[in-house]
């Protein structure tokens, strides 16, 4: 019963702030947005279906036996994409879903069972993984007439899958949870970063020709793979006794010579140092080892996340802003100064190869968009927020890739517009 | 420490608020002398803070006018200093950083107070420290230091003696009776020893307005059982008990 109770106030805790921004609180600007998805998500899922449909039309042209070896790879590859958005689904709530610290003091401080308590996280946490992991079965799912027409068949594969993508996920978060170190952490979510990397250029095609040679029924590897992933699921849901769940600190001190308001909210959170450091060290690597400057290129603008957590640390004492004369417009003038010195690497690197400022302006777009981000839906006001954000931007490096000077010219001055607004409508 | 406004007083002009069609506010006019202690107690939720955010501009007013001798809100702000009850601090900052910060806001600041408030506060270690470090005693301090260190000709306190060790509820007391002959203190407080023992003006929030009482701890006590809200709830206390 208590493991219900507290399920349930994690997941109302972590919707119930989705929507607080007054720019997001107005109807319309929701549907508008609702809307966009919707529209995306099905040109997404009628471009899939339709490159299905062409792939069905080859299939009718080749001998049974090279079908039956086509059909075990394929199904062995809808196993290890399982496999792997287990591990990147997990990376993702890993880092950007915690429980806010309402809910820590909810849990810890009323006198709630220990097993509850667990329960009640690891459900919230499988729960979560299981809604990502539903977006990509939908669009996996024509997929499956590559490999069966038989629907008892396919409904045993789309049973599987969820099977190992549980029984993995838990796996990792049992792994996790035998970890009370911070830095045993980012070691752990690097290794494992490392092997999904390998194994996604390396192993996996091996595995499945490996599994596609052998004259196994589709049936077998069906059946193997979700005794697998329910051994797997069990053995880590009994083992797991610890939580650590405690309150953290969410800053930290670094001198500076002439602090800013701005400037010390983006540089003391926790991810400035741990972003800073990875960037750092990869360009590093890139640079003395593998000696190509190109990836360095589109590694500096990455730095634009640690904007994604100014609004967070500064929602407190942005209440006192009016009082202390803190203009919007000198906050915005002074976080675009920011931004370009930010990404002054960029720039300068830009200028030296072929790439010019198209770089600088994917940086500084990129920036402006975790800024408004960050400010829409800070982390401490609902457990979801951090996940939603990093997905976003996640997406939008992406997407801004495929954008020309003049097409990141015109989003720099629509986002320039919209960050004003959104820090204005913010300290109102 | 001196300043130039010392004849100056701020004014508020049939001021309103509403919260969901509730009058929290209602047409109230009242002038803040520029010297002295002002205390305002009331019931919670009777709208003291809700006062003090509109004067300090934290949330807009319905209606009415506030006015501080024909300056404009700009140099009016540079003459108030506000501690809210609740802690809107930047809690990546240092103290000392949050100080220098906010006395840099503040024309008239007196940055020499400072070293004589941490000595009186046992400030030094934690000056330098993170204010997420602070526990909610000391974050009530660093906003005193930075109160006091401004120099503004008004200080709006709401609630700033709640959490703070015995010893220095004493010694701001005296500080700030001290200080009085120079600038005013407009006080929100629930504590009886304060409103008994502070010279000062005692107003009461009710209806939406500001009525004065009296300072006498026992007068008081009087008066609200007087209350039939009062008799009332010593009745539900007499049920509650029986139903035990």
């Amino acid at each position: 019963m208590n493991t219900y109770f507290l399920y349930k106030f994690y997941f109302k805790d972590s919707f119930q702030g989705l929507f607080k921004h007054p720019l997001l609180k107005k109807k319309y600007i929701r549907y508008l947005i609702g809307l966009s998805l919707l529209i995306f998500y099905f040109f997404y899922f009628y471009m899939n279906v339709n490159q299905v449909n062409v792939l069905k039309n080859v299939a009718m042209s080749t001998s049974v036996n090279e079908l039956m070896i086509a059909k075990r790879q394929t199904l062995s590859s809808l196993y290890s994409i399982t496999f792997l958005l287990a591990g990147f689904i997990f990376l993702l709530l890993d880092s950007g879903v915690h429980l806010n610290m309402k809910s820590i003091y909810f849990t810890k401080a009323l006198p709630f069972r220990k097993k509850d308590i667990l329960n009640s996280e690891r459900l919230f946490f499988l729960s979560l993984s299981l809604i990502l992991f539903e977006l990509f079965v939908i669009i996996l799912i024509p997929a499956l007439v590559l490999i069966t027409n038989e629907i008892f068949t396919s409904m045993l594969i789309v049973i599987s899958i969820h099977v190992v993508f549980l029984g993995v996920f838990q796996t990792l978060r049992f792994i996790r949870s035998c970890l009370h170190k911070k830095w045993f952490i980012r070691v752990y979510q690097l290794l494992l970063l490392g092997s999904m990397y390998y194994y996604f250029v390396d192993y996996k095609y091996k595995i499945e020709s490996f599994i596609a040679d052998k004259p196994i029924s589709l049936l077998t590897i069906t059946i193997s793979a979700m005794i697998a992933g329910v051994v797997l699921f069990i053995l880590s849901w009994i083992m797991q006794k610890n939580l650590n769940l405690y309150m953290t600190s969410e800053y930290t001190h670094i001198s500076c010579i002439q602090p800013s308001l701005f400037l010390l909210a983006l540089l003391r959170t926790r991810f400035f140092k741990v972003t800073s450091f990875l960037i750092a060290s990869m360009a590093c690597y890139c640079y003395f080892v593998i000696k190509d400057i190109e990836i360095i290129n589109f590694l500096f603008p990455i730095l634009a996340l640690i904007f994604l957590y100014y609004g967070n640390t500064t929602m407190s004492v942005r209440k006192m802003f009016p009082h202390y004369r803190i203009s919007s417009l000198y906050e915005f003038i002074s976080l675009l100064l920011i931004i370009c010195i930010v990404e002054m690497p960029s720039l300068v690197l830009g200028l030296t190869t072929h790439h010019g400022l198209m770089v600088f302006l994917y940086g500084i777009n990129l920036s402006l968009s975790a800024l408004i981000l960050g400010i829409l839906l800070p982390k401490s006001i609902s457990n979801m927020n951090e996940l939603i954000t990093s997905t976003v931007m996640i997406l939008l490096i992406i997407i801004y890739l495929f954008g020309n000077i003049y097409v990141l010219c015109t989003i720099f001055i629509i986002l320039m517009m919209v960050t004003y607004l959104t820090i204005k409508e913010a300290t109102r | 420490m001196q300043t130039s406004l010392e004849n100056k007083s701020l004014y508020l002009s049939h001021l309103s608020k509403s919260y969901n069609n509730h009058k929290v506010i209602d047409d109230l006019s009242f002038t803040f002398n520029n010297i002295g202690i002002t205390v305002i107690v009331g019931l919670n939720g009777c709208g003291k803070t809700t006062l003090f955010n509109i004067i300090n501009d934290l949330i807009d007013k319905d209606e009415g006018v506030m006015s501080y001798e024909n300056m404009s809100d700009e140099e009016r702000k540079k003459e108030c200093f506000y501690i809210p009850s609740d802690f809107y601090l930047p809690e990546y900052m240092t103290g000392k950083e949050y100080v220098e910060f906010v006395l840099a806001r503040y024309p008239h600041s007196h940055k020499e107070s400072v070293s004589y408030l941490l000595t009186l506060l046992d400030f030094n270690e934690a000056y330098l420290k993170l204010i997420e470090t602070y526990s909610y005693g000391m974050k009530k301090k660093i906003q005193i230091i930075a109160a006091i260190a401004s120099n503004t000709q008004y200080v709006f306190a709401d609630e700033v003696f709640n959490g703070l060790d015995f010893e220095t509820v004493l010694l701001l007391e005296a500080l700030i009776q001290k200080l009085s002959r120079k600038r005013a203190f407009v006080l929100v407080t629930h504590e009886m020893y304060l409103i008994e023992n502070l010279q000062c003006e005692c107003y009461m929030m009710k209806k939406g307005k500001l009525c004065k009482v009296t300072q006498d701890k026992m007068m008081m006590i009087e008066e609200i059982k007087k209350e039939n809200e009062y008799k009332r709830k010593q009745e539900v206390i007499n049920e509650y008990i029986l139903s035990l």
